[in-house]
């Protein structure tokens, strides 16, 4: 009997260092969460509830939907242009030999490498200098700008020879260009695509910096939360925090099990 | 005389400073298996490239059927290729994959099914139509890379070592089958490999390539029994190359002294000509046997049992070239024992090449 017991002492500081781990990266957002149920006016201890009040009050703000609107069309429509220039980039460099395809592949990924604040900056000189008005086109550009380099690279990464191999089987057998690329490689290439979209959608959802400077009178949910806690700390900021990573979660796990199931199949 | 299946006409092909292949001059008979065989980097995975359309030659002209197709993109030729990697469409079932180039020729569903499911059948295979390629093992990729290739009625097949990635069992095996398959359909085969034996089990013509160019062609009996080539002897089967130089030549007939002696061949070349003579290790007897002459005695340094034979390596004295030889099955060798080398100047075939 002694052995069991033995074994579970010596696996105790694991198990107390995989709970402090966890602890420091969920507990946060698990305290965050909790509050969002608070019955009283802050969301500090003690806690007294559990109460769905500002849940109502968030879903009754009309400020604060549209904003969650705007969110929602910001990231599909940037992430789905982010995938379909990510695509035909990536097509373009692994399968046709171009001059200087070495620095055009290092410019595309760059922007991985700066730091959102530069890029926003940059954004707002450069949309300033072109009289473009700020508006959430401008932040879908801005969201462009941050992913389509990760999806480039994600789709570049599964564009190699063996695929490139079953392009030419494709052609050998009669296929056109167009017919390759719509039968086959779009196919072919479904999970990487769908991934880089999800991945996209999760990035420009939780974006706050580059939405912040490039838009002015529509403004996406960051944004809208940000200007919400300026007036000071609330149940209400709380639920609705609980809220976008509900929805970050729920992305990632969609995307999780596609893409998990494809590879099992 | 007929139209051949497939000429080229004077390929060459550079890539860069590098010369891939030159001067290759090649007719295919229609309906004939053939092989390019020879090692990597020998030009027989280019040629191939080359008859189906994804590479174009430097120079030369390609032509099917008669017909010039060098400027012919793949989808435009009467070629299919099964690959070495299968390169079988990953998200189709296997019925789709099958039906994929049918679909493309605007065959109309209700007509692909049947000629799907012959192919399929074809290569006893009927059975996974609705299952996805991940489903199935190597050898069964490898069919259903065959059927979706030949379901659209190829004039020429083409196939890029289509059995390198199985195990030597089921190598042998589906190269019985590809014989068979291609004796039913008629269809012309080129087949590309670096296997001497699968050249000789499937090829009914042997094209022997290296550095870029045709070494040798012809049956594979020919090409074992009389190479062309220095080349060709070593690569074709296990040899003996016997270095030796002309000392005289007459009609048909040439006498060559060589460290094992002098010996009259069959053959034409100057005297003074160096010269080499293949003698392939079965044609190395202890015994005189009819029309043996005696190459003196050898040494065994080496014995190894191969189940229809012992191969041995010898040293003779006064010739410091290991010498190989086989032995009946029965005939039990150790090293360090002495035979005694007898061989037929008819077995020797004469190298100038």
């Amino acid at each position: 009997m002694r052995g069991p017991l033995l074994h579970l002492l010596r696996s105790l500081p694991l198990w107390g260092y995989v709970l402090l781990l966890y602890g420091f990266i969920f507990l946060p957002v698990a305290v965050l969460v909790l509050f969002s149920f608070q019955d009283s006016r802050l969301p500090v201890p003690p806690f007294n509830g559990p109460s769905l009040r500002w849940y109502e009050a968030v879903f009754s703000d009309a400020r604060l939907l549209e904003a969650l609107a705007n969110s929602v069309v910001v990231a599909l429509t940037s992430s789905l242009a982010a995938v379909v220039l990510g695509f035909l980039a990536a097509y373009a460099l692994a399968r046709h030999r171009l001059p200087f395809s070495g620095l055009l592949q290092g410019f595309l990924t760059a922007p991985l490498t700066v730091s959102y604040l530069i890029i926003a900056m940059g954004l707002l000189i450069t949309f300033n200098a072109l009289g473009v008005p700020k508006s959430l086109l401008t932040v879908g550009i801005g969201h462009v700008v941050i992913n389509l380099p990760l999806c480039f690279a994600i789709l570049y990464s599964q564009m190699g020879d063996h695929q490139a191999n079953i392009e030419r089987a494709a052609r050998d057998l009669g296929a056109r260009e167009w017919q390759v690329i719509t039968l086959v490689t779009v196919p072919m290439l479904w999970p990487a695509l769908f991934a880089s979209f999800f991945l996209s959608v999760t990035f420009s959802w939780d974006e706050f910096i580059i939405a912040f400077m490039v838009s002015r009178f529509d403004v996406t949910l960051p944004v809208e939360i940000w200007s919400m806690l300026r007036s000071g700390l609330n149940p209400k900021t709380n639920a609705i925090g609980s809220f976008v990573f509900l929805i970050s979660i729920a992305t990632v796990l969609v995307l999780d099990l596609v893409v998990f199931r494809s590879r099992k199949a | 005389m007929s139209t051949p299946a497939v000429e080229f006409r004077d390929i060459a092909m550079c890539f860069g400073e590098k010369v891939a292949l030159q001067g290759i001059n090649l007719s295919i008979e229609e309906g004939s298996f053939v092989v390019l065989l020879g090692p990597s980097g020998g030009g027989k995975t280019t040629l191939l490239n080359i008859l189906g359309g994804f590479l174009a030659p430097s120079a030369g002209q390609v032509l099917i059927k008669g017909a010039d197709v060098t400027c012919v993109p793949p989808a435009k030729r009467p070629t299919t290729t099964v690959f070495q990697d299968y390169a079988l469409f990953p998200h189709m079932s296997i019925a789709a994959n099958v039906g994929f180039g049918l679909r493309m020729r605007g065959v109309p569903r209700a007509e692909r099914a049947p000629r799907v499911e012959k192919a399929l059948d074809m290569v006893g295979l009927g059975h996974t139509a609705l299952r996805r390629v991940d489903e199935l093992s190597g050898g069964q990729r490898q069919r259903i890379a065959l059927a979706r290739a030949l379901v659209v009625e190829p004039s020429v097949l083409l196939l890029d070592e289509p059995l390198g990635a199985l195990d030597l069992k089921l190598r042998r095996q589906m190269q019985e089958e590809l014989k068979a398959i291609q004796k039913r359909v008629g269809t012309t085969f080129v087949h590309v490999t670096h296997d001497q034996e699968e050249a000789m089990a499937i090829g009914d013509v042997i094209v022997v390539m290296n550095e870029g160019s045709i070494e040798d062609q012809g049956t594979p009996e020919r090409i074992y029994l009389r190479p062309a080539s220095r080349f060709a002897a070593n690569f074709m089967g296990e040899n003996n190359l016997i270095e030796g130089r002309v000392t005289q030549s007459q009609a048909g007939k040439v006498r060559v002294a060589t460290a094992l002696g002098d010996f009259t061949v069959s053959g034409e070349a100057q005297t003074g000509a160096s010269i080499a003579l293949s003698l392939r290790p079965e044609h190395l007897h202890p015994e005189a046997g009819d029309g043996g002459l005696a190459l003196g005695s050898a040494k065994v340094i080496e014995a190894g049992f191969f189940g229809t034979h012992h191969q041995c390596s010898v040293v003779r004295d006064g010739y410091d070239t290991v010498l190989k030889l086989r032995l009946p099955q029965k005939r039990l060798v150790q090293p360090g024992e002495t035979l005694a080398l007898h061989a037929d100047p008819a077995d020797m075939v004469l190298l100038t090449r």
